[in-house]
């Protein structure tokens, strides 16, 4: 064993030749893992950075470069006997045992960047995320935040969200608005549908394309009942729907055609007497 | 055209009396007070503000349709608003028409424009809120066109005092439509690009971004 041994005099003594060059070669192998983890994170935010969302480039961004350098680090401390199978492996089972503890954390973080990739929503989106609706106010990587149409804001965990039925409403540029009006029996229905189209025609936000429709729908109890449909541009669709039952109203008004309440006719049979 | 007293233009009108503006259309009315001196100025600009901004081209609906050959021509009446300003500052928007929308493509995915009717002129016409738009199209065979999509923000130039044009758009027609971008120089001789406060703000933003460090 000895014999492979050289060793090189200096004033401080005798060195280990093979063993200087073997930390010449760890430190090699150092600074190449860092100039190759270096030059992926330059490459990363060139190429990636600008296509993703902060919060999500960020966490991505840093795992990658530690990871490289761990990897390189423990590779280039073979020469000193360090087994990078053994820490592997030992990894993996400190990696399954962090795993089942942060089940939950790691499901909502890759919820979250598959909701990157899928892009249901982006913030200032109005949405429905399974039983919630209102706005995305945040998207990090752990949770979706929406404020509700009541005000309160909802923090969901990405794993929720992404298992949710979502209905973006800002995807669509216009949106339909149904409103029932129920007319007297008595009522001229042709008239009453001319009425009410003319009203709609009136309204800026009721689209010419697609045109607004109205129909007999059912014979109530106590009415006729037509369907009003129309269409309205996405961003003013709730404040046309608050509009158009006031108007719908006024036209009917104007034209004569009642709207009725609910009525019941009583009739009283009159029996006669027994004996 | 600065304001001295007031202007009606449509269901448009403008009122300056000491030490205040009325202004309004049929779907608004403002009132607002003006310091003295203040000139009151109107210009006239793409109709995309009233009520609210929501549309992002303009679709005129060509009524009777048009039959067109294989290259032309021909001129239509588009909507035009009126934006009230003091200086650089823009106070208000007002329609002199009545204002509606449409949906051109599907609602999912299409574009919502202003949307406007007009008939296919061979001259240029004028109307109290509307300013002619030629419109230059290629088509591979005779075809009847009764749509034309413009982006909203297509520019308005004036002749004279008063005498508003759009300008010359072009595009081919496909399926009924012709889907139109500006293109080429203005459609008549002797006139000049209105500026409204928004292109003038971001003109000047711009400037500022490139010579700024």
């Amino acid at each position: 064993m000895s014999e492979n041994v050289t060793y090189i005099s200096t004033p401080f003594g005798p060195i280990d030749v093979n063993r200087v060059l073997s930390y010449l070669g760890i430190a090699a192998g150092i600074v190449i893992t860092v100039i190759i983890a270096l030059l992926v994170r330059f490459g990363m935010r060139r190429g990636l950075r600008p296509r993703m969302p902060l919060h999500v480039y960020q966490p991505l961004e840093k795992a990658v470069f530690y990871g490289i350098i761990v990897l390189g680090v423990i590779a280039s401390l073979a020469p000193l006997g360090l087994s990078l199978t053994g820490l592997l492996v030992t990894g993996g089972i400190l990696g399954i045992i962090i795993g089942f503890a942060a089940q939950t954390t790691v499901s909502n973080f890759l919820a979250g960047i598959f909701l990157f990739i899928d892009r249901p929503f982006r913030v200032g989106d109005p949405v429905s995320i399974g039983s919630v609706s209102g706005v995305v106010t945040e998207i990090s990587i752990l949770s979706t935040k929406v404020r509700t149409w009541d005000g309160y804001v909802v923090r969901m965990p990405n794993q929720d969200v992404f298992t949710a039925t979502i209905s973006n409403y800002s995807r669509n540029v216009a949106r339909r608005i149904v409103i029932q009006v129920g007319i007297a029996y008595g009522s001229d229905i042709a008239k009453a549908k001319e009425a009410i189209l003319k009203a709609l025609e009136e309204h800026p936000y009721v689209l010419v394309k697609p045109a607004p429709d109205v129909f007999v729908d059912s014979f109530g109890d106590s009415a006729i009942v037509l369907n009003v449909r129309a269409w309205a541009p996405n961003k003013v669709w709730f404040a046309t729907r608050m509009q158009l039952p006031d108007i719908i109203k006024k036209a009917l008004d104007e034209a004569g055609i009642e709207i009725p309440f609910p009525q019941l006719d009583v009739y009283i049979k009159r029996m006669p007497r027994e004996g | 055209m600065i304001i001295e007293k007031s202007l009606r233009l449509g269901d448009a009108f403008i009122d300056v009396s000491e030490g205040e503006l009325r202004v309004g259309d049929r779907y608004r009315e403002q009132v607002l007070s003006i310091g003295k001196g203040v000139k009151v100025e109107v210009v006239p600009t793409h109709p995309v503000n009233v009520p609210t901004r929501v549309a992002t081209h303009i679709m005129v609906d060509v009524d009777p349709p048009v039959i067109v050959g294989r290259e032309g021509s021909f001129w239509v009446l588009v909507p035009y608003e009126l934006e009230v300003r003091v200086g650089d500052l823009a106070v208000a928007y007002l329609s002199p028409t009545k204002v509606k929308f449409a949906v051109f493509g599907e609602v999912t995915g299409g574009l919502l424009c202003r949307y406007s009717k007009s008939r296919a002129f061979d001259e240029p016409v004028h109307e109290a809120g509307y300013a002619p738009m030629l419109v230059r199209y290629e088509s591979d065979r005779a075809a009847m066109v009764d749509i034309v999509v413009v982006p909203a923000y297509t520019p308005i130039y004036v002749r004279g005092d008063g005498e508003y044009y759009y300008a010359t758009v072009k595009g081919r027609v496909s399926q009924g439509v012709i889907a139109a971008n500006p293109s080429g120089p203005p459609p008549v001789e002797g006139v000049r690009e209105v500026r409204g406060v928004r292109v003038a703000a971001r003109i000047a933003r711009m400037f500022r971004e490139v010579f700024s460090e």
